[in-house]
Protein backbone atom coordinates (compact mmCIF):
# COMPACT_ATOMS: atom_id res chain seq x y z
CA UNK A 1 0.00 0.00 0.00
CA UNK A 2 1.57 3.51 -0.95
CA UNK A 3 1.89 5.64 2.52
CA UNK A 4 1.85 8.67 0.25
CA UNK A 5 -0.64 8.64 -2.47
CA UNK A 6 -1.26 10.99 -5.29
CA UNK A 7 -4.56 11.59 -6.74
CA UNK A 8 -3.37 12.03 -9.98
CA UNK A 9 -5.87 14.09 -11.76
CA UNK A 10 -4.70 12.99 -15.02
CA UNK A 11 -5.69 9.44 -14.63
CA UNK A 12 -7.81 8.28 -16.76
CA UNK A 13 -11.10 6.79 -15.36
CA UNK A 14 -12.32 4.21 -16.89
CA UNK A 15 -15.95 3.21 -17.10
CA UNK A 16 -17.96 -0.22 -16.38
CA UNK A 17 -20.62 -1.24 -15.37
CA UNK A 18 -21.54 -3.90 -12.52
CA UNK A 19 -24.48 -6.26 -13.33
CA UNK A 20 -26.48 -3.58 -11.24
CA UNK A 21 -26.03 -1.18 -13.65
CA UNK A 22 -24.13 1.14 -11.57
CA UNK A 23 -20.88 3.18 -13.34
CA UNK A 24 -17.64 1.82 -12.03
CA UNK A 25 -14.70 4.92 -12.17
CA UNK A 26 -11.33 3.22 -12.12
CA UNK A 27 -8.98 5.49 -9.78
CA UNK A 28 -5.15 4.84 -10.19
CA UNK A 29 -3.50 6.18 -7.08
CA UNK A 30 -0.28 4.54 -8.46
CA UNK A 31 0.78 2.00 -10.52
CA UNK A 32 0.21 -0.75 -7.35
CA UNK A 33 -2.79 0.91 -6.40
CA UNK A 34 -5.41 0.92 -8.62
CA UNK A 35 -9.23 0.79 -7.18
CA UNK A 36 -11.99 0.32 -9.08
CA UNK A 37 -15.18 2.12 -7.35
CA UNK A 38 -19.03 3.09 -8.30
CA UNK A 39 -19.76 6.40 -9.19
CA UNK A 40 -21.17 7.09 -6.05
CA UNK A 41 -18.37 6.55 -4.32
CA UNK A 42 -16.45 8.71 -6.76
CA UNK A 43 -18.64 11.22 -5.85
CA UNK A 44 -17.80 11.58 -2.65
CA UNK A 45 -14.36 11.49 -3.01
CA UNK A 46 -14.57 14.55 -5.25
CA UNK A 47 -16.69 16.19 -2.32
CA UNK A 48 -14.33 15.67 0.22
CA UNK A 49 -11.01 16.41 -1.50
CA UNK A 50 -12.99 19.87 -2.61
CA UNK A 51 -13.76 20.92 0.91
CA UNK A 52 -10.23 19.55 1.64
CA UNK A 53 -9.22 22.03 -1.01
CA UNK A 54 -10.96 25.08 0.66
CA UNK A 55 -9.00 24.94 3.73
CA UNK A 56 -5.34 24.06 2.25
CA UNK A 57 -3.42 26.72 0.54
CA UNK A 58 -3.22 24.28 -3.49
CA UNK A 59 -0.16 22.40 -4.28
CA UNK A 60 0.51 20.60 -7.21
CA UNK A 61 -0.11 17.17 -5.35
CA UNK A 62 -2.51 16.23 -2.92
CA UNK A 63 -1.75 13.74 -0.47
CA UNK A 64 -4.96 11.80 -0.04
CA UNK A 65 -3.51 9.05 2.74
CA UNK A 66 -2.98 12.07 5.05
CA UNK A 67 -6.16 13.28 4.27
CA UNK A 68 -8.83 13.03 6.94
CA UNK A 69 -11.54 10.86 5.79
CA UNK A 70 -14.96 11.45 8.03
CA UNK A 71 -15.74 8.32 8.38
CA UNK A 72 -13.53 6.40 10.73
CA UNK A 73 -10.62 8.55 10.18
CA UNK A 74 -9.47 6.02 7.51
CA UNK A 75 -6.76 6.90 4.97
CA UNK A 76 -8.26 7.13 1.36
CA UNK A 77 -7.91 3.34 0.79
CA UNK A 78 -9.56 2.01 3.38
CA UNK A 79 -12.58 4.26 2.49
CA UNK A 80 -12.65 3.30 -0.93
CA UNK A 81 -12.55 -0.95 0.32
CA UNK A 82 -15.00 0.45 3.13
CA UNK A 83 -17.74 1.57 0.85
CA UNK A 84 -17.13 -0.64 -1.44
CA UNK A 85 -17.55 -4.02 1.03
CA UNK A 86 -20.35 -2.53 2.70
CA UNK A 87 -22.02 -2.05 -0.44
CA UNK A 88 -21.28 -5.66 -1.67
CA UNK A 89 -22.71 -7.04 1.35
CA UNK A 90 -26.00 -5.44 1.56
CA UNK A 91 -26.50 -6.27 -2.20
CA UNK A 92 -25.07 -10.04 -1.36
CA UNK A 93 -28.06 -10.25 0.92
CA UNK A 94 -30.47 -8.89 -1.00
CA UNK A 95 -29.06 -11.49 -3.74
CA UNK A 96 -29.70 -14.25 -1.50
CA UNK A 97 -32.74 -13.58 -0.03
CA UNK A 98 -34.34 -12.70 -3.38
CA UNK A 99 -33.08 -16.50 -4.53
CA UNK A 100 -34.50 -17.84 -1.12
CA UNK A 101 -31.39 -19.19 0.00
CA UNK A 102 -32.53 -22.27 2.41
CA UNK A 103 -34.04 -23.96 -0.36
CA UNK A 104 -30.62 -24.16 -2.55
CA UNK A 105 -28.24 -26.91 -2.55
CA UNK A 106 -24.84 -26.95 -1.17
CA UNK A 107 -23.58 -26.49 -4.80
CA UNK A 108 -25.29 -23.78 -5.75
CA UNK A 109 -24.07 -21.72 -3.16
CA UNK A 110 -20.16 -22.81 -4.12
CA UNK A 111 -21.58 -21.21 -7.82
CA UNK A 112 -22.82 -18.09 -5.96
CA UNK A 113 -20.15 -17.24 -4.24
CA UNK A 114 -17.55 -18.79 -6.31
CA UNK A 115 -15.65 -21.26 -4.50
CA UNK A 116 -14.29 -23.85 -4.96
CA UNK A 117 -14.94 -27.31 -3.33
CA UNK A 118 -11.88 -28.49 -1.05
CA UNK A 119 -13.35 -31.61 0.42
CA UNK A 120 -12.42 -34.86 -0.13
CA UNK A 121 -15.15 -37.20 -1.60
CA UNK A 122 -14.64 -38.64 2.09
CA UNK A 123 -14.90 -36.10 3.76
CA UNK A 124 -17.69 -34.32 2.31
CA UNK A 125 -19.77 -37.13 2.87
CA UNK A 126 -19.07 -37.09 6.54
CA UNK A 127 -20.11 -33.54 6.64
CA UNK A 128 -23.13 -34.57 4.92
CA UNK A 129 -24.21 -37.12 7.15
CA UNK A 130 -23.31 -35.44 10.26
CA UNK A 131 -25.00 -32.28 9.64
CA UNK A 132 -27.53 -32.94 7.16
CA UNK A 133 -29.14 -36.24 7.62
CA UNK A 134 -31.72 -36.83 10.69
CA UNK A 135 -32.95 -33.68 11.52
CA UNK A 136 -35.63 -32.58 14.37
CA UNK A 137 -38.18 -31.87 11.62
CA UNK A 138 -39.67 -33.20 8.63
CA UNK A 139 -36.86 -33.65 6.31
CA UNK A 140 -36.87 -30.91 3.48
CA UNK A 141 -37.68 -32.00 -0.16
CA UNK A 142 -34.20 -30.11 -1.13
CA UNK A 143 -32.32 -32.65 1.27
CA UNK A 144 -33.69 -35.44 -0.50
CA UNK A 145 -32.77 -33.87 -4.15
CA UNK A 146 -29.51 -33.19 -2.56
CA UNK A 147 -28.23 -36.51 -3.95
CA UNK A 148 -24.96 -36.31 -5.74
CA UNK A 149 -23.25 -33.88 -3.21
CA UNK A 150 -20.02 -34.22 -6.08
CA UNK A 151 -22.18 -31.80 -7.97
CA UNK B 1 -1.34 -4.73 -11.03
CA UNK B 2 -3.42 -5.24 -8.42
CA UNK B 3 -7.49 -4.94 -9.16
CA UNK B 4 -9.92 -5.39 -6.69
CA UNK B 5 -12.75 -7.61 -7.62
CA UNK B 6 -16.42 -6.21 -7.59
CA UNK B 7 -18.58 -8.88 -7.90
CA UNK B 8 -20.08 -8.79 -4.68
CA UNK B 9 -20.06 -12.31 -3.46
CA UNK B 10 -16.88 -12.82 -4.45
CA UNK B 11 -15.68 -9.99 -2.18
CA UNK B 12 -17.58 -11.36 0.71
CA UNK B 13 -16.06 -15.31 -0.21
CA UNK B 14 -13.00 -13.68 -0.17
CA UNK B 15 -12.99 -11.92 3.08
CA UNK B 16 -13.64 -13.70 6.61
CA UNK B 17 -15.39 -10.67 8.83
CA UNK B 18 -17.55 -10.31 5.50
CA UNK B 19 -18.38 -13.66 5.10
CA UNK B 20 -19.27 -14.09 8.95
CA UNK B 21 -21.76 -10.29 8.69
CA UNK B 22 -23.46 -12.14 5.71
CA UNK B 23 -23.54 -15.91 7.58
CA UNK B 24 -25.16 -14.26 10.96
CA UNK B 25 -27.96 -13.44 9.28
CA UNK B 26 -28.79 -16.57 7.98
CA UNK B 27 -31.02 -18.83 10.36
CA UNK B 28 -29.27 -22.14 12.21
CA UNK B 29 -31.06 -24.97 10.10
CA UNK B 30 -29.67 -23.54 6.34
CA UNK B 31 -26.37 -23.21 7.78
CA UNK B 32 -25.59 -26.51 9.34
CA UNK B 33 -26.41 -27.44 5.87
CA UNK B 34 -23.62 -25.08 4.65
CA UNK B 35 -21.10 -26.85 6.50
CA UNK B 36 -20.37 -28.62 3.31
CA UNK B 37 -19.45 -26.08 1.21
CA UNK B 38 -15.96 -25.96 2.02
CA UNK B 39 -13.40 -26.64 4.53
CA UNK B 40 -13.55 -22.45 5.43
CA UNK B 41 -17.42 -21.88 5.39
CA UNK B 42 -17.18 -25.59 7.74
CA UNK B 43 -14.47 -24.17 10.01
CA UNK B 44 -16.19 -20.64 10.37
CA UNK B 45 -19.87 -22.25 11.33
CA UNK B 46 -18.48 -24.73 13.81
CA UNK B 47 -16.64 -21.88 15.59
CA UNK B 48 -17.98 -21.43 18.71
CA UNK B 49 -17.41 -18.28 19.23
CA UNK B 50 -19.13 -17.82 15.16
CA UNK B 51 -22.07 -19.89 17.19
CA UNK B 52 -22.85 -17.21 19.95
CA UNK B 53 -21.92 -14.06 17.78
CA UNK B 54 -24.90 -15.97 15.43
CA UNK B 55 -27.10 -16.52 18.24
CA UNK B 56 -27.21 -12.95 19.20
CA UNK B 57 -27.94 -11.71 15.59
CA UNK B 58 -30.49 -14.18 15.35
CA UNK B 59 -32.58 -13.16 18.84
CA UNK B 60 -33.06 -9.57 17.65
CA UNK B 61 -33.56 -10.71 13.78
CA UNK B 62 -36.02 -13.54 14.60
CA UNK B 63 -37.30 -13.14 18.60
CA UNK B 64 -40.40 -15.33 17.54
CA UNK B 65 -39.62 -18.96 18.71
CA UNK B 66 -39.20 -21.33 15.54
CA UNK B 67 -41.78 -23.95 16.78
CA UNK B 68 -43.06 -25.37 20.42
CA UNK B 69 -41.79 -28.80 21.80
CA UNK B 70 -44.59 -30.34 23.89
CA UNK B 71 -43.90 -33.57 26.25
CA UNK B 72 -45.26 -36.62 25.56
CA UNK B 73 -44.39 -38.92 28.57
CA UNK B 74 -45.52 -42.01 27.47
CA UNK B 75 -43.39 -42.89 24.04
CA UNK B 76 -40.58 -44.82 25.10
CA UNK B 77 -38.10 -43.38 22.91
CA UNK B 78 -37.59 -39.58 23.81
CA UNK B 79 -40.56 -38.21 21.78
CA UNK B 80 -41.99 -34.26 21.95
CA UNK B 81 -44.65 -32.84 19.94
CA UNK B 82 -43.73 -29.73 17.56
CA UNK B 83 -45.79 -26.95 16.73
CA UNK B 84 -44.17 -24.86 13.78
CA UNK B 85 -44.57 -21.17 14.50
CA UNK B 86 -42.99 -19.73 11.71
CA UNK B 87 -43.73 -20.28 7.85
CA UNK B 88 -46.22 -22.69 6.00
CA UNK B 89 -43.84 -25.61 6.53
CA UNK B 90 -46.22 -27.33 8.36
CA UNK B 91 -46.15 -30.19 5.91
CA UNK B 92 -47.91 -32.47 8.00
CA UNK B 93 -50.50 -31.09 10.42
CA UNK B 94 -48.95 -33.67 13.52
CA UNK B 95 -45.06 -33.51 13.83
CA UNK B 96 -43.13 -34.96 16.04
CA UNK B 97 -39.68 -34.28 17.28
CA UNK B 98 -37.48 -37.89 17.56
CA UNK B 99 -34.69 -37.24 20.05
CA UNK B 100 -33.47 -40.72 19.58
CA UNK B 101 -29.99 -39.79 18.84
CA UNK B 102 -30.06 -39.21 23.28
CA UNK B 103 -29.79 -42.93 23.91
CA UNK B 104 -31.92 -42.87 26.62
CA UNK B 105 -32.19 -46.67 28.13
CA UNK B 106 -36.29 -47.89 27.70
CA UNK B 107 -36.74 -47.88 31.17
CA UNK B 108 -36.50 -44.59 31.86
CA UNK B 109 -38.47 -41.32 29.61
CA UNK B 110 -37.00 -37.81 29.69
CA UNK B 111 -39.10 -34.74 29.95
CA UNK B 112 -38.16 -31.60 28.76
CA UNK B 113 -38.53 -29.30 31.99
CA UNK B 114 -36.77 -26.10 30.50
CA UNK B 115 -35.94 -24.72 27.25
CA UNK B 116 -34.31 -21.07 26.79
CA UNK B 117 -32.29 -19.53 23.80
CA UNK B 118 -32.13 -22.89 21.18
CA UNK B 119 -31.06 -24.94 24.44
CA UNK B 120 -33.57 -27.51 26.07
CA UNK B 121 -33.06 -29.14 29.91
CA UNK B 122 -34.40 -32.41 29.95
CA UNK B 123 -34.69 -35.00 32.82
CA UNK B 124 -34.35 -38.43 32.59
CA UNK B 125 -36.46 -40.04 35.09
CA UNK B 126 -37.29 -43.78 36.06
CA UNK B 127 -40.66 -45.15 34.35
CA UNK B 128 -42.90 -46.35 36.65
CA UNK B 129 -41.89 -44.10 39.75
CA UNK B 130 -44.62 -41.23 39.30
CA UNK B 131 -43.94 -37.65 38.19
CA UNK B 132 -41.55 -37.55 41.37
CA UNK B 133 -37.87 -36.70 40.44
CA UNK B 134 -37.25 -39.99 42.49
CA UNK B 135 -33.77 -42.37 42.96
CA UNK B 136 -30.66 -42.20 44.04
CA UNK B 137 -29.29 -40.47 41.09
CA UNK B 138 -31.28 -37.59 39.18
CA UNK B 139 -29.30 -37.58 34.95
CA UNK B 140 -30.37 -34.61 33.18
CA UNK B 141 -29.87 -33.83 29.28
CA UNK B 142 -28.52 -30.21 28.24
CA UNK B 143 -29.30 -30.18 24.66
CA UNK B 144 -29.29 -28.33 21.16
CA UNK B 145 -31.64 -29.65 19.23
CA UNK B 146 -30.86 -28.22 15.76
CA UNK B 147 -26.97 -29.31 15.90
CA UNK B 148 -28.27 -32.56 18.22
CA UNK B 149 -25.33 -31.77 20.51
CA UNK B 150 -26.09 -32.84 23.81
CA UNK B 151 -24.34 -33.38 27.11
CA UNK B 152 -25.36 -35.61 30.47
CA UNK B 153 -25.42 -33.94 33.63
CA UNK B 154 -25.48 -35.84 36.95
CA UNK B 155 -27.36 -33.40 39.39
CA UNK B 156 -27.28 -33.12 42.52
CA UNK B 157 -29.46 -35.05 45.05
CA UNK B 158 -30.34 -33.10 47.95
CA UNK B 159 -29.19 -33.57 51.80
CA UNK B 160 -32.79 -34.66 53.19
CA UNK B 161 -33.68 -36.87 55.70
CA UNK B 162 -36.83 -38.51 53.58
CA UNK B 163 -35.65 -38.17 50.28
CA UNK B 164 -39.19 -39.38 49.00
CA UNK B 165 -40.88 -36.07 50.02
CA UNK B 166 -38.78 -33.10 48.17
CA UNK B 167 -40.11 -31.32 45.06
CA UNK B 168 -37.49 -30.37 42.65
CA UNK B 169 -37.70 -27.41 40.53
CA UNK B 170 -35.16 -26.64 37.91
CA UNK B 171 -33.87 -23.42 35.90
CA UNK B 172 -32.09 -23.17 32.71
CA UNK B 173 -30.33 -19.72 32.64
CA UNK B 174 -28.27 -18.97 29.19
CA UNK B 175 -28.33 -15.06 27.28
CA UNK B 176 -25.84 -15.44 23.99
CA UNK B 177 -25.96 -11.41 24.36
CA UNK B 178 -24.09 -11.70 28.16
CA UNK B 179 -22.24 -14.73 28.42
CA UNK B 180 -20.78 -17.97 26.24
CA UNK B 181 -21.54 -19.76 29.09
CA UNK B 182 -25.08 -21.68 30.35
CA UNK B 183 -25.90 -21.79 34.04
CA UNK B 184 -28.52 -24.32 35.64
CA UNK B 185 -30.76 -23.86 38.80
CA UNK B 186 -31.63 -26.60 40.76
CA UNK B 187 -33.64 -26.19 43.85
CA UNK B 188 -34.63 -29.05 46.19
CA UNK B 189 -37.11 -28.16 48.55
CA UNK B 190 -39.21 -30.97 51.27
CA UNK B 191 -41.95 -28.14 52.24
CA UNK B 192 -42.68 -30.91 55.10
CA UNK B 193 -39.52 -30.07 56.47
CA UNK B 194 -38.33 -26.44 55.96
CA UNK B 195 -39.60 -23.42 53.52
CA UNK B 196 -35.89 -23.15 52.56
CA UNK B 197 -35.01 -24.42 49.23
CA UNK B 198 -31.60 -26.37 48.69
CA UNK B 199 -30.25 -24.58 45.55
CA UNK B 200 -28.07 -25.87 43.56
CA UNK B 201 -26.22 -23.94 40.50
CA UNK B 202 -24.29 -25.38 37.58
CA UNK B 203 -21.95 -23.60 35.07
CA UNK B 204 -21.05 -24.70 31.55
CA UNK B 205 -17.83 -22.44 32.55
CA UNK B 206 -16.68 -24.51 35.53
CA UNK B 207 -18.66 -28.03 34.11
CA UNK B 208 -18.91 -28.35 37.96
CA UNK B 209 -22.02 -27.39 40.69
CA UNK B 210 -22.14 -25.40 43.69
CA UNK B 211 -24.14 -25.70 46.68
CA UNK B 212 -25.59 -21.89 47.51
CA UNK B 213 -26.38 -21.51 51.09
CA UNK B 214 -29.80 -19.60 51.55
CA UNK B 215 -31.87 -18.27 54.32
CA UNK B 216 -35.14 -17.13 52.18
CA UNK B 217 -38.04 -18.52 52.76
CA UNK B 218 -40.03 -19.87 49.48
CA UNK B 219 -43.64 -19.53 48.51
CA UNK B 220 -45.18 -22.64 47.77
CA UNK B 221 -44.18 -23.06 44.35
CA UNK B 222 -46.80 -24.49 41.94
CA UNK B 223 -45.63 -28.09 40.82
CA UNK B 224 -46.31 -28.32 37.27
CA UNK B 225 -44.28 -25.24 36.14
CA UNK B 226 -40.40 -25.23 35.67
CA UNK B 227 -38.25 -22.21 36.12
CA UNK B 228 -38.60 -19.46 33.22
CA UNK B 229 -35.68 -17.46 32.50
CA UNK B 230 -36.07 -14.09 31.52
CA UNK B 231 -34.61 -10.63 32.18
CA UNK B 232 -31.01 -12.22 33.97
CA UNK B 233 -33.46 -14.27 36.21
CA UNK B 234 -35.19 -17.73 36.82
CA UNK B 235 -39.00 -17.24 37.34
CA UNK B 236 -41.11 -19.87 39.51
CA UNK B 237 -44.59 -19.52 39.78
CA UNK B 238 -46.68 -20.34 43.42
CA UNK B 239 -50.21 -19.71 44.50
CA UNK B 240 -49.74 -17.61 46.93
CA UNK B 241 -49.46 -14.06 46.79
CA UNK B 242 -45.65 -14.28 46.63
CA UNK B 243 -43.66 -16.03 44.64
CA UNK B 244 -39.49 -16.76 44.10
CA UNK B 245 -37.11 -15.92 41.39
CA UNK B 246 -33.19 -16.62 41.34
CA UNK B 247 -30.96 -13.42 40.26
CA UNK B 248 -28.74 -15.40 38.11
CA UNK B 249 -25.93 -12.06 38.05
CA UNK B 250 -25.92 -12.06 41.81
CA UNK B 251 -26.83 -15.61 42.55
CA UNK B 252 -29.28 -14.91 45.16
CA UNK B 253 -32.83 -15.98 45.48
CA UNK B 254 -35.89 -12.68 45.49
CA UNK B 255 -39.36 -12.86 46.42
CA UNK B 256 -41.50 -11.22 43.73
CA UNK B 257 -45.73 -10.88 44.21
CA UNK B 258 -48.00 -12.89 42.59
CA UNK B 259 -51.49 -11.53 40.80
CA UNK B 260 -54.23 -11.34 43.40
CA UNK B 261 -56.09 -14.13 41.24
CA UNK B 262 -56.35 -17.34 43.03
CA UNK B 263 -59.61 -18.09 44.94
CA UNK B 264 -58.42 -20.40 48.36
CA UNK B 265 -61.20 -22.65 48.24
CA UNK B 266 -59.41 -24.49 44.61
CA UNK B 267 -55.99 -22.75 44.79
CA UNK B 268 -54.60 -26.27 44.35
CA UNK B 269 -56.33 -27.31 41.25
CA UNK B 270 -56.17 -24.86 39.44
CA UNK B 271 -53.74 -24.59 36.10
CA UNK B 272 -51.63 -22.32 34.93
CA UNK B 273 -49.55 -21.42 31.83
CA UNK B 274 -46.39 -19.21 32.80
CA UNK B 275 -43.94 -17.90 30.46
CA UNK B 276 -42.09 -15.51 28.64
CA UNK B 277 -42.73 -13.63 25.50
CA UNK B 278 -39.95 -10.56 24.41
CA UNK B 279 -38.52 -9.99 27.79
CA UNK B 280 -41.96 -10.03 29.62
CA UNK B 281 -43.38 -12.49 31.92
CA UNK B 282 -47.19 -13.48 31.02
CA UNK B 283 -49.50 -15.68 33.44
CA UNK B 284 -53.15 -17.18 32.71
CA UNK B 285 -55.11 -19.51 34.02
CA UNK B 286 -56.26 -22.60 32.13
CA UNK B 287 -57.61 -25.89 32.00
CA UNK B 288 -61.99 -26.22 32.13
CA UNK B 289 -63.07 -24.05 33.93
CA UNK B 290 -61.68 -21.16 31.93
CA UNK B 291 -63.15 -22.73 28.59
CA UNK B 292 -65.35 -19.37 28.31
CA UNK B 293 -62.08 -17.54 28.37
CA UNK B 294 -59.24 -16.70 30.41
CA UNK B 295 -57.39 -13.40 31.47
CA UNK B 296 -53.55 -13.09 30.33
CA UNK B 297 -51.57 -10.84 33.14
CA UNK B 298 -48.03 -9.34 32.51
CA UNK B 299 -45.76 -8.00 34.78
CA UNK B 300 -44.07 -4.94 34.83
CA UNK B 301 -40.36 -4.87 34.11
CA UNK B 302 -39.22 -3.30 36.88
CA UNK B 303 -41.41 -6.00 39.12
CA UNK B 304 -43.31 -3.90 40.94
CA UNK B 305 -46.55 -5.72 40.19
CA UNK B 306 -48.66 -7.52 37.82
CA UNK B 307 -51.04 -5.90 35.26
CA UNK B 308 -54.07 -6.84 32.84
CA UNK B 309 -53.04 -7.64 29.44
CA UNK B 310 -56.10 -9.09 27.72
CA UNK B 311 -58.40 -11.33 27.82
CA UNK B 312 -58.35 -15.00 26.01
CA UNK B 313 -61.49 -15.19 24.45
CA UNK B 314 -62.56 -18.76 22.42
CA UNK B 315 -65.48 -16.79 20.48
CA UNK B 316 -63.20 -17.10 17.21
CA UNK B 317 -63.26 -20.98 17.84
CA UNK B 318 -66.75 -21.48 18.32
CA UNK B 319 -67.75 -19.42 15.31
CA UNK B 320 -65.32 -21.72 13.36
CA UNK B 321 -66.09 -24.92 14.83
CA UNK B 322 -70.06 -24.37 15.80
CA UNK B 323 -71.33 -27.91 16.20
CA UNK B 324 -68.51 -28.45 18.32
CA UNK B 325 -68.73 -28.89 21.86
CA UNK B 326 -64.65 -28.05 23.39
CA UNK B 327 -64.17 -30.06 26.09
CA UNK B 328 -60.52 -28.59 27.65
CA UNK B 329 -58.78 -25.49 26.53
CA UNK B 330 -55.32 -25.07 27.42
CA UNK B 331 -52.87 -21.92 27.04
CA UNK B 332 -49.49 -22.70 25.55
CA UNK B 333 -47.21 -20.07 24.58
CA UNK B 334 -47.96 -16.27 24.88
CA UNK B 335 -46.27 -14.31 21.83
CA UNK B 336 -45.86 -11.03 22.50
CA UNK B 337 -44.95 -8.73 19.28
CA UNK B 338 -43.56 -5.51 18.91
CA UNK B 339 -46.54 -3.81 17.41
CA UNK B 340 -49.81 -3.75 19.29
CA UNK B 341 -52.13 -5.15 16.47
CA UNK B 342 -50.29 -8.29 16.50
CA UNK B 343 -50.73 -10.16 20.22
CA UNK B 344 -51.10 -13.71 19.56
CA UNK B 345 -51.82 -16.73 21.29
CA UNK B 346 -51.18 -20.24 20.82
CA UNK B 347 -53.94 -22.24 22.30
CA UNK B 348 -54.60 -25.95 22.33
CA UNK B 349 -58.50 -26.98 22.96
CA UNK B 350 -59.47 -30.64 22.77
CA UNK B 351 -56.71 -31.76 20.55
CA UNK B 352 -55.82 -29.65 17.91
CA UNK B 353 -53.04 -26.06 18.61
CA UNK B 354 -54.14 -23.10 17.09
CA UNK B 355 -52.34 -19.39 17.02
CA UNK B 356 -55.28 -17.07 17.85
CA UNK B 357 -54.70 -12.86 16.98
CA UNK B 358 -55.90 -11.43 20.11
CA UNK B 359 -57.10 -8.56 18.69
CA UNK B 360 -58.80 -9.45 15.43
CA UNK B 361 -59.69 -12.93 16.64
CA UNK B 362 -58.20 -14.73 13.52
CA UNK B 363 -57.23 -18.04 13.80
CA UNK B 364 -54.79 -20.45 12.11
CA UNK B 365 -54.60 -23.86 12.77
CA UNK B 366 -51.24 -25.07 13.58
CA UNK B 367 -51.42 -28.57 14.99
CA UNK B 368 -53.33 -31.60 15.89
CA UNK B 369 -51.84 -32.59 18.98
CA UNK B 370 -51.35 -36.18 20.12
CA UNK B 371 -53.46 -37.07 23.23
CA UNK B 372 -49.83 -38.20 25.07
CA UNK B 373 -50.80 -36.82 28.20
CA UNK B 374 -48.41 -36.79 31.10
CA UNK B 375 -50.94 -37.41 33.72
CA UNK B 376 -53.32 -39.46 34.51
CA UNK B 377 -56.79 -37.71 33.73
CA UNK B 378 -58.06 -38.05 37.03
CA UNK B 379 -55.83 -35.87 38.43
CA UNK B 380 -57.36 -33.10 36.91
CA UNK B 381 -54.37 -31.45 34.63
CA UNK B 382 -55.44 -31.60 30.93
CA UNK B 383 -52.55 -29.16 29.76
CA UNK B 384 -49.60 -29.76 27.88
CA UNK B 385 -46.26 -28.13 28.42
CA UNK B 386 -44.88 -26.56 25.87
CA UNK B 387 -41.57 -25.41 25.26
CA UNK B 388 -40.25 -22.25 23.63
CA UNK B 389 -37.56 -23.54 20.58
CA UNK B 390 -35.20 -21.74 18.86
CA UNK B 391 -33.32 -22.85 16.20
CA UNK B 392 -29.56 -21.77 16.96
CA UNK B 393 -25.69 -23.14 16.48
CA UNK B 394 -24.74 -22.98 20.19
CA UNK B 395 -22.20 -25.31 21.58
CA UNK B 396 -23.62 -27.46 24.76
Amino acid sequence: MASSAEATETSKPSTETTTKGAKIITLKISDEAIFEVEDSVAMEILVMVKSFLKDQSPSTELFLSRMYWPTHSHTFIEFCKEHIMLKACSTCLARLLLIGFRFKSVEYMRKFFGIENDFTPEEEGKCYVKNILGRVEDVDEDYLKFGSFRG
Amino acid sequence: MKRVSLYSAEIIASNQDLLTEILIRIPAKPLLKFKCVSKQWLSLISDPKFCIWHACHQRVLNPTPNALLLNNFYSSTPTFQFIPLIGDDSSSYSQAAVFDYLNVSPNYRLKIKNSCNGLILCMSIFYGCGFDDAGSELKGIICNPTTKQFKTLSFPVPKFGNSKTYSSFYGLAFDPSKSHHYKIICLHVDYRVSKNPQIYLYSSRTNSWIFLQNSLEAPTLYGFVNGVFCNEAIHWCSYEQTTLYFDVNTESLKIMPMPPIFSTVNRFREMMYFGESRGRLHLARIGRRFIFGSDVWEMASDYSGWSFLYHVSLHSMKRAFPEQKFDTFSILNVLRAEKEGELKVVISVDSIAVSLNVFDGTLKMLSVLEPGLEFPVELGYEGHDAFQYFQSLVCV
